[in-house]
């Protein structure tokens, strides 16, 4: 399905109008005379070294070493016989002689003059190889070159009538005389077969040239002593179909990395599409999509967007009836030769705006100032300074929950946990705060799905809630507030030095900082404190020091700290009029 | 002259992982949705297989939520030979292979079989319809039965009467693509036949293989 779904998706968007031709970039423009000399090298890059792609003769696939070359179109190693280190250098001659071999041969067949020019050009290359190199400081062989003839000035040699058509001829033969029919398992027709596979570009961990997604690479993938792609037939236009819409939804588009996509972590790619065009999936792009310049605490226009659309109900992300429409995503990642398909969801884009819907509801926490979070931060906010990252799996795992309206993995509330304990170090602790416990109460909202004995958690600050680890959250925010108040900013405030345990181990620790609070509550007086100190009194009175546990579950922490952050913000609030000029932190 | 086509036999199979991989995507596994026929038919041949039988499956039945699971395995890229030490623990021939399969599985599978050409005077398809009722009542089994890949195995059991079994119906009809069939051994070579699979009300309807065969050679010659 997931071929059959991308080859629908390059149907759709038109990416294969002419299946003889792929739009590639091309560096240079070689000019020739009529009697093949050499006129001019011109690049084609811009001011700012863009480098625009041309509609080509599709380039032949060529698997390890072998050589095949381009029609009239091709890198400097086939078109010059030149670039490149000197161990590569060994096979220019013989790239170099099937380049011109095509070149003749098609001169040859269609008698059209920038076709003969061209191949009188490569019969005299040898004294005009120097000029040429001469133009350009450092030649790698990679340089794609296209020719133009003096005589056409508007057409470049492969785009000429005459050489288009033997282009066709000569695919058309070589399609029918290569590679057995067999039953397409995507068409179900009868069709020639791939052999090899569209290399997928852009992807982590695979080769920089591409990998295939599909291939039988060595001997134990094969079956019944079938060869390479004949163990799955696909015909090939479906294989050439998938693939460029594959590498279309990869490639970048200038603002963003991924044009259809979004990198999850370091080795992995999640690519989207439904098979009508949809809006649903710009805002989920939107919402996965890290921001282009890494400004923490500002969130990304794209998010807003998202947010702006989610919470439109009759505009954005009502689910209609006529939904039905399917919802595809693809998550990718390398293993060297190979793609891997890691993830394969499919869904109607109705479920798709349903979930979006329910996720904003569940990250939603008071005290955000509406700053949407855009997944790709949350993620972020969950990492431990100084390592590898989130691991993809984890990051695959949240998209996953998201999409589909799953209960989210408790390891992101173990990973929020364990960054809550870590003191802040970073640019936005307040934004930072807001996004850890937004994802905490998200997923302990998801957990209470499965299991209903694990307590409620609420949007806003609930004074009254029975939990005993929600008051100590609370209870802590107001000691830490009250240390602040007394003491102004220190070093160490107990948030730094305790939170961590006192969330793990409240019974053991709190006692001692309600001891402590003492001091600063005559330090601050009545006056200043007199607020704080209620609160306190209301907390206690409720859950006097005896029903503290000395321990606490994963489930009851993250209660801790949505309770610490609800108390938190509710303290701001009342206080800022007060006090304008506290900081966040 | 006694009849060739069996009545129909219900079978139930579940168990934790399943993948029926795809042809295309073996090498990294990702499954199909739903169990393929050459799977449902693995099982049935794993209660009761003669060469006087052929099996044929009707229908497969969705009775758990179709749900994904991934993960990534060493395996090994050798193949075997007689060569070889197998289960060598070495660097070159371990490879490190992705899989995406399918989580809690459910189906009941419904088949019957025919009497093929290797059927002698006295196999006659009562004999063989007792058989496999008290094989797949007492559990037993000529290998053990598995979903999809040999790692994966299944639990299998005599269905539940047709009014208690609830196959999912989350959407009312899901075109799943040309699905693998089966091998066809009979000529030269192994062809791989397919058929346009649709999973309707928690069903998936499996032609018979005349039909599978008439739409193959009627997409080779239109």
């Amino acid at each position: 399905m997931i071929i059959g779904a991308l080859y629908e998706y390059a149907l759709r968007e038109g990416l294969l109008e002419d299946p003889d031709v792929e739009p590639l970039a091309v560096d240079f423009f070689l000019e020739v005379a009529d009697d093949g000399r050499f006129l001019a090298l011109v690049p084609t890059s811009d001011e700012e070294g863009r480098v625009p792609r041309r509609a080509v003769p599709r380039k032949p696939q060529r698997s390890g070493t072998a050589i095949v070359a381009g029609f009239f179109v091709d890198n400097a190693k086939y078109v010059l016989g030149h670039g490149g280190d000197e161990a590569k250098a060994r096979l220019h001659p013989e790239r170099n002689a099937a380049f011109r071999a095509l070149v003749d041969a098609t001169a040859k067949e269609t008698q059209d003059p920038a076709a003969r020019a061209v191949a009188a050009f490569l019969g005299r290359l040898d004294s005009e190889l120097p000029r040429i190199l001469n133009q350009r400081a450092e030649w790698t062989g990679e340089e794609r070159l296209a020719f133009r003839w003096s005589g056409d000035d508007a057409l470049l040699v492969h785009e000429r009538l005459a050489l288009r058509d033997a282009w066709r001829r000569r695919r058309s033969a070589k399609q029918e005389d290569e590679g057995p029919l067999m039953q397409c398992l995507v068409t179900g027709r009868w069709e020639p077969v791939a052999r090899l596979h569209p290399l997928i570009k852009r992807l982590p961990n695979a080769q920089p040239q591409g990998s295939p997604l599909v291939s039988f690479n060595e001997d134990a993938f094969c079956s019944h002593g079938l060869d390479q792609g004949y163990n799955a037939p696909v015909s090939r236009s479906v294989a050439e179909g998938y693939g460029t819409a594959l590498n279309y939804m990869l490639s970048s588009d200038g603002e963003r990395r991924h044009r259809r996509g979004v990198a999850l972590g370091k080795d992995a790619v999640a690519v989207f599409w439904t098979r009508e065009a949809e809006q649903a999936v710009d805002v989920l792009l939107a919402l996965l999509d890290a921001p282009a310049t890494q400004q923490e605490g500002s969130s990304p226009p794209g998010v807003r967007q998202a947010l702006h659309f989610a919470e439109a109900p009759l505009r954005g992300l009502e689910p209609a009836v006529f939904d039905y429409k399917p919802f595809y995503a693809l998550v990718l990642g390398g293993n060297t030769a190979r793609v891997v398909v890691r993830e394969w969801f499919e869904s109607s884009v109705r479920d798709l705006k349903q979930s979006l819907r329910e996720w904003f509801d569940d990250l939603r926490l008071d005290g955000g100032k509406g700053r949407p979070l855009s997944l790709w931060g949350l993620l972020r906010s969950v990492e431990l300074r100084g390592r590898d990252g989130t691991p993809p799996e984890l990051a695959s795992r949240l998209l996953a929950a998201v999409m589909m309206n799953r209960p989210l993995p408790r390891e992101l509330l173990a990973a929020a946990l364990r960054r809550l304990r870590v003191p802040d170090k970073d640019d936005a602790p307040g934004f930072q705060l807001y996004a850890r416990c937004a994802l905490i109460k998200a997923t302990l909202l998801r957990l209470r799905r499965l299991s209903p004995q694990l307590p409620e958690v609420s949007v806003a600050l609930d004074p009254n809630s029975p939990e005993v680890s929600y008051q100590l959250g609370r209870l802590f925010a107001v000691l830490e507030r009250l240390q602040f108040v007394a003491l102004g900013d220190v070093d160490a405030s107990i948030k730094e030095r305790y939170f961590g345990a006192a969330m793990a181990n409240p019974g053991i620790v709190m006692p001692r900082l309600v001891r402590l609070s003492t001091h600063h509550l005559a330090k601050a007086g009545r006056e200043r404190a007199g607020r704080l100190d209620r609160v306190i009194g209301q907390i206690m009175s409720q859950f006097p020091a005896e029903v503290w546990p000395n321990t606490l579950t994963l489930e009851s922490q993250g209660l801790f700290a949505v309770g610490y952050y609800h108390q938190r913000e509710d303290l701001f609030k009342k206080a800022a009029p007060a006090e304008p000029a506290t900081a966040e932190s | 002259m006694s009849a060739q086509v069996s009545r129909v036999f219900r079978l139930r199979a579940r168990g934790p992982v399943a993948c029926f991989s795809r042809p295309e995507m073996k090498v990294e596994r990702v499954s199909y949705e739903v169990m393929t026929p050459s799977a449902a038919r693995g099982l049935l041949e794993s209660v009761l297989w003669k060469p006087a039988i052929r099996w044929q499956v009707h229908e497969v039945a969705v009775l758990a939520p179709i749900q994904w699971v991934s993960f990534r395995r060493n395996e090994v890229k050798q193949r075997m030979s007689p060569g070889t030490v197998f289960f060598a623990d070495h660097p070159d021939r371990r490879t490190q292979r992705n899989t995406v399969a399918l989580k809690n599985v459910d189906y009941v599978v419904s088949a019957s079989f025919r009497r093929t050409e290797h059927a002698g005077p006295d196999d006659n398809v009562r004999k063989f319809e007792e058989m496999f009722e008290r094989r797949l009542e007492r559990g037993q089994t000529f290998q053990a039965p598995y979903l999809g890949c040999r790692e994966f195995a299944a639990a299998v059991e005599p269905a539940p009467p047709p009014e208690e079994v609830k196959p999912i119906t989350t959407e009312p009809e899901r075109r799943l693509g040309w699905m693998f069939y089966d091998f066809d051994y009979r000529n030269d070579g192994v062809v791989p036949l397919f058929f346009d699979a649709t999973l309707s009300g928690g069903r998936l309807r499996v032609p018979p293989l005349e039909d599978v065969l008439r739409e193959q050679k009627r997409g080779g010659n239109p």
